[in-house]
């Protein structure tokens, strides 16, 4: 009898980006077709699928004057469109012109339009979100003076005009946020989650004007949007994450009651939030504790900073990257329980193997690590 | 009914030791990595610093690495097993609404059979491709692919026996010998070509008294005698006595008319006797025919002699049981699986393990064994729900609550989130996410309005099953990214098409019966906002009261029934 469990393996893919400093982010469009790549040589690259599993460069143009930290897409209903955001202290919307249907190969690179430069902030801005498409075409900037700034693009079909919708003050460094993609704006109002990176002192404690809730050593806070007072509003710190956050992502909601967030800290962390019903008529500072928060996982295994938590598609896995140099791939089991299923690293000896010449390479099957006991990705 | 509590569930942090670990190629990344997810199983590891550089890094740091699964299923000649168990998954759950109502055990049986017979066309035609193929690496995977599925139908078939088929009196020694003569056919050939030559003095034949023995293991009683009357001493009083107690050897049948209890008291007779004839040594100058005495008296010794001689346990299962417990129910064989895989230290192999925990009824290790298959879970998924409809499977949580249907939608989501990546058996895999509500169908409206839309027929397509599942967002959306693909290609036409899509609804929502429900009718308005702009204002009108008409008689006929529903 053969070995069951042999061809469970997985398979890997070398490109040459080509930038000449360090990548800092890249991103998938709606559709994972194409993808976007952000670099500190200040240039943004576009890389499209050619449909057999290559990816070919599309576009690539200097994009700011700074290194360009992290690059997004908007939903395409509204056009191919991405936002940059810089230590230069702007953020940047570019939309793709010309006939984005037709196949690339007959053509050589595409034309991307800057159509927006939003210069509002007076330091680096450090993350960059469109949000989630049923609440109309809204970005979400954050910098590193700890301002968050809402825009909005209040015509479609007018990606030239953005107006600062709200400017919250956070008073603490802000890294990273991620939006709730929450479909249902009935049951939950819009909401934002950010991370900030500023060192754990205690003097570092936020003490944000019309928080509420005691000082809070905590380094995610959530904030809802209130329809009545037209406000974007702190509704939670969540005090059991007390050391830098790197990065911070929702899980697609699925029609959950509650919501998982995924944070990037010392460790892996997983926190469920769950509203809680609000007596009646009260508001949001009627009762003390908007949220039940519970860390449901917290995972050590980086022995490092964890520097990047990305969920997949359906929320069932996250991968999570650190300065181990490893990306580890989490996910949950029928029990609500969360299971590391692979992990990815370099060799641990020196390795001698030549580098690669050719810009595509196919993919080709990744050599396993001799572990007795198998565990496969599904 | 099985019953087993979650016992391996691992604490949090211990995962990462039952997790397998893949070296990245080109010692890509010296440093701080970061990544990214594309679609359904691939994602993008990249090299990546917070500090900001002064200096251009060296050049190893612009390397991007792409990682997908390589997923079995996908392979072209799979592509057969996997539409047509959905088929039949699709009439599982048909079945299984009948069955809430009356029993329909017959129609589970009828459906495993199915399930097990796509197994083996599929199995057939992997042989056929292996026979064809000449490139080396590709026959080996050809033929991994068969021991994959081989195991599966092997298991499945034990499973069907045990749990799903409608055994009289449960007596299930007949099925067990039929799975084994089935899966493990050995000395079987022989054994025909010795009957068919008929000679005398077979016994010249080198494999002749392992055959005879084999066919006695085999519970293949008269093929054991019609084999001893060809020894050359066939008419000897010693190879007449065996071929006496052979023949005399009560078979329990449930239409014989008598009962267990009477069949049991009449078998232990018969074992007695062939005791006390091999006590009395007639046989010693005869060591095969001894041999033969003293497997069918149970005798342990003589069947851990013979056990080298099978490449498993699973061989001279259906012997042990035959010979040492005749009666045994199906929910009995646990003893028997423990003897057989006790008589010879041998490393054991995965099948092994399911096996055992098959036939001592823990179905759930059962399932956990079967998902490390490289099957992409289409084995676990498709007998765990057959399992779970038939009743057969009952699993408790540590607080001993019953965790088995979500067991069963974890399996079936994942199945059919799996195939949703695939360009073609996407929709296969949406019926999958359609039959686990309400999950199922929030995942799929995440897929599915991803999925890329390369022409316009792909996006109708999208949208037919995506109305099909009640998905109207989708549809929506879909519709929307066509419009400003085609805007955005200054092709003001196209997007004009889907535009008409709107007034398209027009004589729907005027027809005498009522096509869109006021949900439905919500969302035509809203799209008739975002995109009024693009409908001349009379046209656009005309729309707007025909909603409202809609929305007021679906609102008021749906008041009724949703009334009486929740009642």
């Amino acid at each position: 009898m053969g070995e069951l469990t042999a061809t469970n393996l997985f398979e890997s893919q070398t490109i040459f980006a080509d930038h000449k400093d360090l990548i800092h982010d890249v991103a998938y469009d709606f559709y994972g077709e194409r993808m976007a790549t952000c670099s500190s040589d200040q240039y943004v690259k576009v890389w499209d699928s050619d449909g057999q599993g290559g990816w070919r460069l599309t576009a690539s143009w200097k994009a700011h004057h700074g290194s360009v930290w992290k690059v997004t897409w908007a939903h395409p209903e509204f056009g191919q469109v991405i936002a940059t955001c810089s230590f230069d202290r702007t953020a940047a919307i570019w939309e793709e012109v010309g006939d984005t249907a037709a196949s690339g190969s007959e053509k050589g690179l595409r034309t991307w339009l800057k159509r927006s430069n939003l210069v509002d902030s007076r330091t680096s801005v450090t993350d960059v979100k469109f949000g989630p498409k049923h609440l109309g075409l809204l970005l979400v900037t954050c910098s590193a003076d700890g301002i968050i700034r809402i825009y909005e693009a209040p015509d479609v079909m007018n990606l030239a005009q953005w107006t600062l919708q709200h400017e919250i003050p956070t008073k603490v460094s802000i890294s990273c946020l991620s939006w709730n993609p929450s479909l249902s704006r009935v049951v939950h109002p819009p909401m934002l989650a950010v991370g900030s990176d500023e060192p754990n002192t205690t003097n570092a404690a936020a003490s944000v004007q019309g928080d509420k809730t005691t000082a809070c050593n905590g380094k995610v806070f959530i904030y809802e949007y209130s329809e009545s007072s037209r406000r974007w509003t702190r509704t939670d710190c969540l005090s059991s994450v007390q050391e830098p956050v790197n990065d911070i992502a929702f899980a697609p909601n699925l029609g959950r009651s509650f919501h998982l967030l995924a944070v990037a800290t010392k460790d892996v962390r997983i926190i469920k939030i769950e509203p809680i019903a609000e007596s009646a008529g009260t508001g949001n500072n009627g009762s003390a504790v908007r949220f039940k928060c519970e860390v449901v996982a917290a995972f050590e295994e980086h022995y490092s900073c964890v520097w990047r938590v990305c969920w997949n598609l359906t929320g069932t896995l996250l991968a999570s990257s650190g300065d181990d140099c490893a990306v580890r791939l989490w996910k949950m089991q029928y029990l609500n329980q969360w299971k590391c299923v692979a992990v990815f690293k370099n060799e641990p000896l020196p390795g001698d193997s030549p580098p690669l010449c050719r810009p595509h390479t196919t993919y080709i099957r990744m050599a396993a690590m001799a572990n007795p006991s198998h565990m496969p990705f599904h | 009914m099985n019953t087993s509590s979650f016992s391996s569930a691992p604490l949090p942090g211990k995962g990462v030791d039952t997790a397998k670990t893949f070296i990245l190629p080109d010692k890509c990344f010296q440093k701080r990595v970061g990544c990214a997810w594309g679609r359904g199983n691939k994602f993008t590891i990249y090299p990546r610093s917070q500090t900001v550089s002064k200096t251009p890094s060296n050049t190893s740091q612009d390397k991007l690495l792409n990682i997908r699964q390589d997923i079995l299923l996908f392979t072209p000649i799979l592509r057969k097993l996997v539409n047509e168990s959905n088929g039949t998954f699709l009439s599982l759950q048909k079945a299984a609404e009948t069955a809430k109502v009356s029993d329909n055990q017959v129609e589970f049986l009828k459906l495993s059979r199915q399930f097990r017979s796509i197994i083996r066309v599929c199995i057939e035609n992997l042989q056929e491709a292996a026979s064809k193929e000449e490139n080396g690496i590709e026959k080996n995977n050809i033929l991994s692919h068969i021991t994959i599925f081989y195991s599966i139908e092997c298991i499945w078939h034990l499973c069907e026996i045990l749990y799903i088929d409608n055994i009289p009196g449960d007596i299930v020694l007949p099925y067990l010998l039929e799975w084994v003569r089935f899966h493990f056919p050995c000395h079987e050939q022989t054994a025909a070509q010795l009957l068919e030559a008929c000679e005398r003095g077979s016994e010249e034949h080198k494999d002749y008294w392992d055959t005879v023995v084999g066919m006695v293991v085999q519970g293949r009683v008269d093929v054991a005698r019609a084999l001893l009357k060809l020894h050359s001493a066939g008419e000897s009083n010693e190879f007449k006595l065996v071929d006496n107690s052979l023949r005399s050897m009560p078979v329990y049948s449930v239409y014989g008319g008598i009962s267990t209890g009477e069949f049991t008291i009449s078998w232990k007779h018969w074992q007695a006797e062939c005791r006390s004839k091999l006590s009395s040594r007639v046989l010693a100058s005869q060591p095969k025919l001894e041999l033969i005495m003293r497997i069918i008296i149970g005798d342990y010794t003589a069947f851990e002699s013979i056990r080298n001689k099978y490449s498993s346990w699973f061989d001279i299962l259906g012997g042990w049981v035959m010979f040492t417990a005749p009666w045994s129910r199906r929910h009995e064989l646990g003893g028997a699986a423990a003897a057989c895989a006790g008589m010879q230290a041998s490393p054991r192999s995965h099948l092994d393990d399911m096996v055992r925990a098959l036939l001592e009824g823990d179905l759930h290790q059962v399932i956990h064994e079967i998902q490390q298959i490289s099957d992409n879970g289409w084995f676990a998924t498709h007998l765990t729900d057959i399992l779970f409809h038939c009743g057969k499977l009952n699993i408790m949580d540590k607080q001993q609550t019953n965790v088995t249907s979500r067991l069963r939608e974890s399996l079936i989501l994942e199945y059919g989130c799996l195939l949703m990546e695939h360009k073609s058996l996407w929709s296969v895999g949406l019926s999958y996410l359609a039959s686990c509500p309400p999950e199922g169908l929030r995942r799929a409206e995440l897929i599915l309005e991803r999925m890329p839309v390369e022409t316009e027929a792909k996006a109708m397509r999208i949208i037919a099953e995506a109305k099909k599942h009640g998905l109207i967002g989708v549809a929506q959306s879909v519709c929307r990214c066509m419009s400003a693909r085609h805007l955005s290609a200054g092709r003001l036409g196209g997007a004009l098409f889907w535009e008409t899509l709107l007034l398209d609804t027009l004589p729907l929502l005027e027809s005498d019966e009522a096509v869109f429900t006021s949900n439905d009718t919500y969302e035509i308005m809203l799209c008739l906002e975002l995109r009024s702009s693009s409908l001349d204002s009379e046209k656009a009108d005309l729309l707007r009261l025909a909603l409202a008409r809609n929305l007021a008689r679906t609102a008021l006929a749906e008041g009724d029934g949703t009334e009486e529903q929740a009642q």
